[in-house]
């Protein structure tokens, strides 16, 4: 190797540790391939050929019912609407390569036909590969359209957490208790200008962002993002007096903010709650929701990596780029999330693979007992309990959970390996 | 020492403050009126007065029973439109639409004209209601409309459904008709929205739900089951105890094994014991409890293949008190070992990952090889020496063990229909059970609550140089 490529960066020399550990590596492409089949789950197992031609014309089925998701404007003539393709008797068609839709009841292979029994189908090509369940949906595109949800769950839920624990760990790590000043004079408008801000924007709202919660994921963002908007509005607002009274010297009077301390008991009473009963209780109380059960699976479980990330600050504020980006007079924010931010993200890397196995596991958990996510959506738990009512079909309790496991696994080994790649004391052996 | 336990209990009460509030609103959160659920199967859905005025009272009495007709917490924050005594108004769906009628128009006594004119018309209604002048099915479709006015919270459907009453009303009751339309059309056009800004306090003082549930489960009353209507702490009773002993025996076994297998694979670092261990375990650590489970009831509890366990349970059915101890004895260990195995396999796996990397830290120090060095027997200086340091993070671990195998109760209890507080919560979940839901959220986290207490005081009892003392 020449010597212009030998990199000392701790980065670079993670990813060196990280390439050298096989089986992480394997696991991190496999990771890959489980996103490709998520992303491609309608390419993979579907009731519509890819690509076809019928009478004469070529036709791009999925691709329609995308664009007809899309534009919310039907797409297909009255026939081919209801039709069931596999019988059409098109001239040519490419196929996926399960030829079902997870939620299609196929019931002349109902209830809980195996891999190996007979199953009436007129083709080969149109077996389902790992069986039914007891209502006749097929197995395999079950397990694939259900690596989506899987994953979804995993990444949602977790990017809020990380959001949630990034935030309020790298705040009290990198103010600490004495750091943050603040007049007498705005704390004094402030704090009431704060609780106000909040009645304003969020108690007085609550129908409307409710409602909106109860509709769609973007349609809340939308009203999650005017609730800040009115709140950030009337705090400042009623803030702005201070500036008066700040030119008394009574008012002037600098306090620090315990930033550290209020957050750091915050942690401590979010861990001493039995979270994944909470996610279970709420799961069972509220209506069923697919974006309702990652929400609360991220709301409660960002205390990890907020501890991390408050140890992280703590290490990195004391070292000298630090010191030199404040000796230059860049402001808190900047320093935070351009200079101590990056480099105090490797080991949260690991909170976030590890937050990611248990948040499927969490979700697989529930819908295994058949609450929190709606009653027609197929995924990997609910499959795996259908296991019990459909008596002697193996297939239906080994697959699925096999899924859950290799993912589960999948994400541990990934963490495990980041974790190994920067711990600094493996790599001084 | 004793300062520190003392703040750590101090902090106990407000954490526990903390938990029942949650459940609280969690519980408020519920949909549906708790009232009628309590009264459901009694009450039968009669159109003549005298009935409807018994079932009106019924629900009245049950409602000052169950203390619903108390403001909810101890103050409460809200517009000043919104009047401090909404909370008297029965059935929470009326309630819920008067509030949202006040947020959207900011002036309740237009509300509550509007409220009253829909008393007043149903009052009517009723009065009438065996009246010839009823054609077809009209009377049941206007009586479907005013059941479901008053709690509809929608302004413009409130319109609609006006609109469409007309058509169904018999002459007689048009003055009323007219009443409620000219009150509901009144809401918008004198509707006075400043009120809405002004953010008011009013105080309660004790007399409210919240606290007289709280006070209920100091006194360990957790209210009366939807289902049976029998009360909760009753039907806990039976259950705690299953999960405990449980639990318990899980426990203890997860450490008996888990440390030996820690030790052994610390000492051998990097050897072969090492990676069997350390592969297993990690094995064991990923697979998820539901899915050995699942797998453990179809291919070895008699279903269509192998017959060795019974199928779920934790007695058999002929299992008598009569029996003699150690036949029932033997009886409860058949049913509950494989529920046991599988409780068990999760907490260990991550129990021995910590003790091995415990031990290792130890290992490293200098005082091991001071104690290497000076040549002590490696028994001795990993027994006395290293292993007993290496006890102290493992110990605290319980704190976290604890919380984790209460919730896993809820699916391992469901598989193996173990009759615990997982498989009781199960079967409020699926039933909409709300008062059993919240009662086992609660005792389990205040049972996590003491778990983590119990383990931070045995790390101070064990670890002498913790001081605990402030910064």
């Amino acid at each position: 190797m020449s010597e212009a490529k030998i990199s000392y960066s701790p980065r670079a020399r993670a990813w060196q540790a990280f390439k050298e550990n096989r089986l992480a590596l394997f696991a991190l492409r496999f990771t890959g391939v489980l996103v490709l089949i998520a992303l491609l789950a309608d390419f993979l197992a579907y009731n519509k050929p890819i690509v076809a031609s019928y009478q004469g014309e070529v036709i791009w089925p999925i691709f329609r019912d995308y664009w007809e998701a899309l534009t919310g404007r039907p797409q297909w003539p009255g026939p081919l609407r209801v039709a069931d393709w596999r019988v059409l008797p098109v001239d040519w068609a490419l196929w996926p390569p399960v030829r079902y839709s997870p939620e299609e009841l196929d019931l002349r292979n109902a209830p809980a036909v195996g891999p190996f029994d007979e199953q009436i189908t007129r083709s080969t090509a149109e077996r389902h590969w790992l069986g039914t369940d007891n209502l006749g949906r097929d197995l395999l595109a079950g397990l694939i359209h259900g690596t989506r949800i899987s994953l979804s769950v995993g990444l949602v839920s977790v990017g809020i957490s990380a959001i949630l624990g990034i935030l309020l760990g790298a705040l009290a790590g990198y103010f600490g208790d004495n750091t943050l000043q603040v007049s007498r004079a705005s704390l004094i408008f402030g704090i009431p200008g704060l609780f106000l801000g909040l009645y304003y924007g969020f108690y007085l709202r609550r129908y409307a962002l409710g409602e909106a919660l109860g509709e769609s994921f973007f349609s809340f963002l939308g009203s999650l993002g005017t609730s800040l908007l009115v709140a950030a509005i009337v705090t400042t607002l009623f803030w702005l007096p201070s500036r008066l009274l700040k030119k008394t010297p009574w008012g002037a009077k600098p306090l620090y903010l315990w930033i550290d301390i209020s957050i750091s008991r915050l942690i401590e009473i979010m861990i001493s709650l039995p979270t994944t009963l909470l996610i279970f209780t709420i799961a069972a109380i509220a209506k069923p929701s697919l974006f309702l059960v990652m929400a609360v699976i991220g709301l409660t479980s960002w205390t990890g990596i907020a501890r991390f990330m408050r140890g992280e600050m703590l290490k990195v504020r004391q070292l000298d780029f630090i010191q030199a980006a404040r000796a230059l007079g860049y402001s808190d924010l900047r320093i935070i999330f351009v200079h101590a931010l990056p480099n105090a993200f490797a080991p949260v890397l690991v909170s976030i693979a590890f937050g990611i196995a248990s948040a499927i596991l969490v979700e697989s958990g529930l819908s295994f007992l058949g609450i929190g996510v709606p009653p027609e959506t197929v995924t990997w738990g609910s499959l795996l309990a259908s296991a019990r009512s459909a008596t002697g079909a193996w297939w239906l309790a080994i697959f699925p959970g096999l899924a859950i496991f290799l993912v589960v696994t999948l994400f541990n080994i990934l963490g495990e390996g980041i974790r190994d790649a920067i711990d600094p004391k493996l790599q001084q052996r | 020492m004793t300062a520190y336990l003392l703040r750590r209990i101090l902090f106990f009460v407000p954490t526990l403050l903390i938990i029942t509030l949650l459940s609280f609103i969690i519980s408020q959160s519920a949909p549906g009126d708790p009232v009628e659920q309590m009264l459901s199967g009694q009450q039968s859905g009669g159109e003549q007065i005298a009935e409807r005025q018994a079932n009106e009272a019924a629900y009245l009495q049950k409602r000052r029973d169950l203390g619903l007709d108390l403001p909810v917490f101890y103050f409460s924050i809200g517009p000043l439109a919104e009047p401090d005594t909404l909370y008297k108004i029965p059935k929470v769906p009326v309630q819920d639409a008067l509030r949202r009628l006040v947020y959207k128009f900011g002036n309740w006594e237009a509300v509550q004209r509007y409220y009253q004119a829909l008393l007043q018309l149903e009052e009517a209604f009723y009065a009438r209601a065996s009246d010839s002048a009823w054609k077809g099915t009209d009377r049941t479709e206007a009586r479907a409309l005013l059941v479901l006015l008053p709690q509809e919270k929608n302004y413009d459907e409130i319109l609609h459904k006006l609109t469409l009453l007309e058509r169904y009303l018999i002459p007689a009751l048009r003055p009323a008709y007219e009443e409620v339309v000219s009150a509901a059309k009144a809401l918008s056009t004198e509707a006075t929205p400043w009120k809405i800004y002004v953010p008011t306090i009013h105080w309660y003082g004790t007399q409210n739900q919240y606290h007289r549930w709280l006070m209920g489960l100091f006194r360990g009353d957790f209210g009366i089951s939807y289902q049976d209507k029998r009360p909760i702490t009753s039907k806990l009773g039976d259950a705690v105890r299953w999960s405990i002993v449980i639990n318990l025996i899980s426990i203890v076994l997860a450490y008996l094994i888990a440390i030996p297998l820690g030790v052994q694979s610390a000492v051998h670092r990097g050897q072969w014991p090492d990676r069997v261990i350390s592969t297993t375990l990690f094995m064991l650590y990923s697979l998820p409890t539901f899915w050995i489970g699942t797998m453990a009831i179809v291919f070895l509890c008699g279903g269509e293949y192998l017959d060795i366990f019974p199928p779920g349970g934790v007695q058999s059915t002929e299992h008598s008190p009569d029996w003699p101890f150690t036949k029932r004895l033997l009886d409860w260990i058949y049913h509950l070992i494989l529920p046991v195995i599988v409780y068990t396999y999760g907490s260990l796996a991550f129990l021995s990952r910590q003790m091995r990397s415990a031990l290792l830290e130890v290992l490293g120090q200098d005082y091991i090889r001071t104690a290497r060095a000076k040549g002590l027997p490696a028994r001795l200086v990993i027994w006395k020496h290293a292993f007993r340091n290496s006890l102290i993070p493992i110990i605290t671990l319980l704190a976290s063990i604890f919380p984790g195998m209460i919730s896993g109760s809820v699916i391992l209890e469901s598989i193996f229909s173990i009759p615990g507080m997982g498989f009781l919560s199960y079967g409020a979940m699926i039933a909409r059970d709300y008062p059993v839901i919240i009662a086992v959220f609660t005792i389990g986290a205040v049972l996590t609550l003491i778990g983590i207490l119990v383990a931070d005081i045995l790390y101070a009892v064990v670890d002498p140089r913790i001081s605990y003392s402030r910064r």
